[in-house]
């Protein structure tokens, strides 16, 4: 009997080793391309990008009506004669993309890393947030391991697989017990929750301009962090900036326009303020590394060009794009004179 | 825990290991322990809810039959009804009963004592808990009628109720049949063991394989219905009917083959149901436990059919609309009640006339699987708009035109699970095997081995009755 059950299970792993093999080998290149296009997109242009562009919804996004629908990273390689890369998803961070940028490092003629930063995405609705699962699952599929064991650990969804509740809960934590600070002085409204709990854009009739209230809170919700080192994504940003240190390429840190202006208007002077503060953190830590060029357009793109005032997004009309553009393209163009030079 | 985990492959063995090492007077404790750390994987602070349901349900169930007074075993019977419905209500339903009131969400946000009772109860739907209560009323309503003892033991009715590999998605087994397979002497079996591993490997592959990767074609066709080619909207509507087969069929097979290891045989919960020929024999096939547990504890003492025959509509449509709202507190589930209800009543009209012709047998169940594919679209879109994007898509009446790529082996793979389950295992995969010569079988486990490690979903989405 034992014999007999020692066979069928030697048997079973052998069945189990070819199939890895096969994998390795046949299949895996077919879920490259479908869960880590990225990947897919950086090994097929191996060694032919001298820069590359790592953005999100904000490089591609154009309005129905506009004539000129060139996504940034296009107005950027007009403008230069470099080769470009644009690696680019809807929703995706600087966590995302901490995997890509090992894969980076192996590409001797990259350059230029341009990647953008909304800071957003530092903040607890975007770090707790309910797509955050499938984006762990696609940092999975992005990372350095062996292909066969990207594969078995998304199929047992051995990553950070917290469910939507899970994450809500800890959401719900930090907009509780976060309290706000401006210049060391804790906000009027101490936390997120409170300044949403605020009565908004009442008329005469004590009756609330909903739509105006929700995006408001929304804004709030959005924006209503400090940022510290412990931040998930300031952590990812660390790394990713180690990288850039190790492997010698210059890394250009593109903060985005966010629209202050319409955020002032909805939630008052204290949350643009709240932005700039975060920015200047972010300024702080990084301008000091002599591989990473932050280019700061926090406050570049007027709120006219922001293409959708119902929402917080960094997705401009194509005059905002070009600004974006230009200030990327004239910071690359004056470093590669600086490097001739030298 | 669930059964598509790291942390169940390892769970199992340990189990087994300790059930046929320890002697078999303690086992029933080793099983319980198992189920609590099965169950309370999850969440343990619901252990207690299963804890209470159980308790409820144990000396309700000794003093119906200490007493011979009916009006008091009524009145027990009553509560003990009460009491598992309840549970149900305030954690199954009540939560999303109140989230579902507009702007009530962002009102209670900032409500400091209600906002967070109200999350929490949204958020906290106990895995199973429609399974294992309706158990439990089996249970005790078997009692009341005088159909079983009540247990003696609190300790092994407690195990009846945690037994792990159906605790969470069934199949519900009735207290007469399960119970003494667990507390009968089992010895260690080579056919067992041959029997559980064939249902958990063609388990896993048409829940790892097929459902997995069916939902995620489902997924992204109903999360933007109208942008999709009618054909797509069509796709869509078909791989979902597959996609909740496979899922739900495939965890009944790896709890049957688990339940094997340990020598107990749960009930068949499927019989090929998409080759059903009418509605009603649909539900003869499909969920079989739940079925039979709607005919017998609720069809039946309406007066199932010996009513006159308004009263009978009236049942059939009151099982129909209680079946809908046994999945969850969403009202696209109880239009999908009502719509099987509806075509039960009509097909019954219809066949009362015309009679049944054999030679219509393909047109009938072509007409049977479409019209149960219909009823799926309200099962899956989480509301009506979705439900409407996916019909209009499908006939054609919105202006979307996109196309959805599926990696041509996957779709191989699809058709390849429908003509074996369906056409070659047909009811019985033991049987079915034992048929097969040594050559066939290995040729057979190593392509589903095979499969399992290249084509599985790369999602492992949760078994979509776990949430019931």
């Amino acid at each position: 009997m034992i014999k007999k059950i020692i066979i069928r299970l030697l048997f079973l792993l052998l069945i189990v080793v070819a199939s890895i093999l096969v994998y390795n080998k046949f299949i895996w290149p077919i879920d490259r391309y479908m869960h880590a296009d990225l990947l897919d997109a950086l090994d097929k242009n191996r060694d032919s990008a001298a820069i590359i562009y790592i953005g999100e919804s904000s490089n591609f996004w154009n309005a129905k009506e506009e004539h000129d629908k060139r996504s940034i990273s296009e107005m950027i390689a007009e403008n230069l004669e470099f080769p470009l890369l644009t690696l680019n998803k809807s929703a995706y961070h600087l966590g995302i993309y901490k995997p890509l940028f090992k894969h980076i490092n192996k590409r001797k003629n990259v350059k230029h890393v341009v990647l953008t930063i909304n800071l957003r995405t530092f903040g607890p609705p975007c770090v707790h947030g309910e797509f955050e699962t499938s984006l762990q699952k696609d940092a999975l599929f992005l990372s350095n391991q062996v292909p066969i064991v990207k594969k078995l650990k998304a199929v047992f969804n051995m990553y950070d697989n917290q469910s939507a509740d899970d994450r809500n809960k800890v959401l719900w934590q930090h907009w509780t017990k976060d309290t706000l600070n401006l210049n060391g002085t804790t906000l009027k409204f101490v936390n997120v929750k409170n300044w949403c709990a605020v009565d908004k854009f009442m008329d005469s009739n004590n009756i609330e301009d909903m739509p105006k209230r929700v995006l408001a809170d929304h804004y709030i919700k959005a924006f209503g962090f400090n940022l510290n080192a412990k931040n998930e994504r300031v952590k990812d940003l660390d790394a990713i900036v180690a990288l850039a240190e190790k492997q010698h390429y210059q890394l250009y840190l593109l903060i985005m326009s966010e629209n202050i202006h319409w955020a002032d208007s909805l939630a008052g002077k204290d949350l643009g303020n709240l932005i700039r503060t975060n920015r200047d953190y972010l300024v702080k830590r990084y301008q000091s590394s002599n591989h990473v060029q932050i280019i700061d357009n926090l406050e570049t793109v007027k709120s006219a060009y922001f293409g959708e005032k119902d929402w917080t997004t960094e997705h401009y009309y194509w005059q905002g794009r070009k600004q974006i553009a230009d200030s990327v393209s004239q910071v690359i163009k004056r470093n590669v004179v600086i490097n001739k030079q030298q | 825990m669930v059964f598509n985990s790291i942390a169940f492959l390892i769970f199992l063995p340990i189990v087994l290991l300790g059930f046929y090492t320890l002697p078999q007077k303690v086992r029933w404790i080793w099983l319980l322990i198992s189920g609590c750390v099965f169950y309370g994987w999850w969440k343990w602070e619901y252990l207690g809810l299963l804890l209470l349901s159980s308790t409820i349900d144990y000396f309700v169930s000794n003093s119906i039959a200490a007493t011979n007074n009916p009006v008091v075993k009524k009145r027990w019977l009553w509560l003990s009804i009460g009491c598992n419905l309840g549970i149900l209500i305030i954690f199954k339903y009540l939560g999303a009963f109140i989230m579902s009131f507009p702007n009530i969400n962002h009102h209670l946000f900032t409500h400091p004592n209600f906002g967070a009772l109200t999350q929490f109860l949204n958020a906290a739907l106990p895995v199973g808990i429609s399974f294992y209560t309706f158990q439990t009323m089996s249970y005790t309503i078997d009692v009341y009628r005088g159909r079983t003892a009540p247990a003696k033991h609190f300790g092994k009715f407690l195990l009846f109720v945690s037994y792990f590999p159906q605790l969470v998605a069934g199949p519900i087994e009735r207290y007469n049949a399960l119970n003494p397979q667990l507390t009968k002497k089992v010895n260690f079996h080579y056919q067992n063991f041959q029997a559980g591993f064939r249902f958990l490997i063609w388990g896993f592959f048409i829940k790892m394989v097929i459902a997995d990767n069916l939902a995620g074609w489902v997924d992204t066709i109903y999360l933007n219905p109208y942008r999709w080619h009618p054909l797509v909207g069509i796709f869509g509507m078909v791989c979902f009917s597959l996609q909740i087969y496979a899922d739900f069929h495939g965890y009944t097979l790896i709890a049957k083959g688990v339940a094997k290891f340990f020598g107990v045989h749960l009930m068949d919960n499927f019989n090929r149901p998409y080759l059903a020929k009418s509605v009603n024999e649909f539900w003869k096939r499909w969920h079989i436990s739940l079925t039979t547990w709607f005919k017998d504890y609720l069809y039946i003492p309406l007066g199932g059919n010996k009513t006159n025959n308004i009263a009978w509509v009236f049942n059939i449509l009151i099982v129909f609309f209680i079946s809908g709202v046994w999945h969850g507190a969403r009202y696209t589930f109880i239009i999908w009640g009502a719509i099987h209800g509806l075509f039960y009543l009509i097909e019954h009209r219809f066949n009362k006339h015309r009679g049944y012709k054999p030679q219509l047998k393909w047109a009938g169940q072509c007409l049977t699987f479409a019209l149960v594919t219909l009823a799926w679209v309200f099962f899956r879109a989480p509301n009506l708009k979705i439900a409407t994007g996916v019909f209009s898509t499908a006939f054609g009446l919105g202006d979307g035109s996109d196309f959805l790529t599926i990696p041509w082996h996957l779709g191989v793979l699809v058709i390849f699970f429908f003509i074996v389950d369906h056409g070659v295992f047909k009811r019985n995969i033991e049987t079915t095997m034992d048929t097969w010569t040594w050559e066939k079988r290995w040729l057979f486990y190593s392509f589903i081995i095979f499969c399992l490690i290249n084509f599985s979903g790369a999602t492992a989405h949760p078994f979509i009755y776990f949430r019931f």
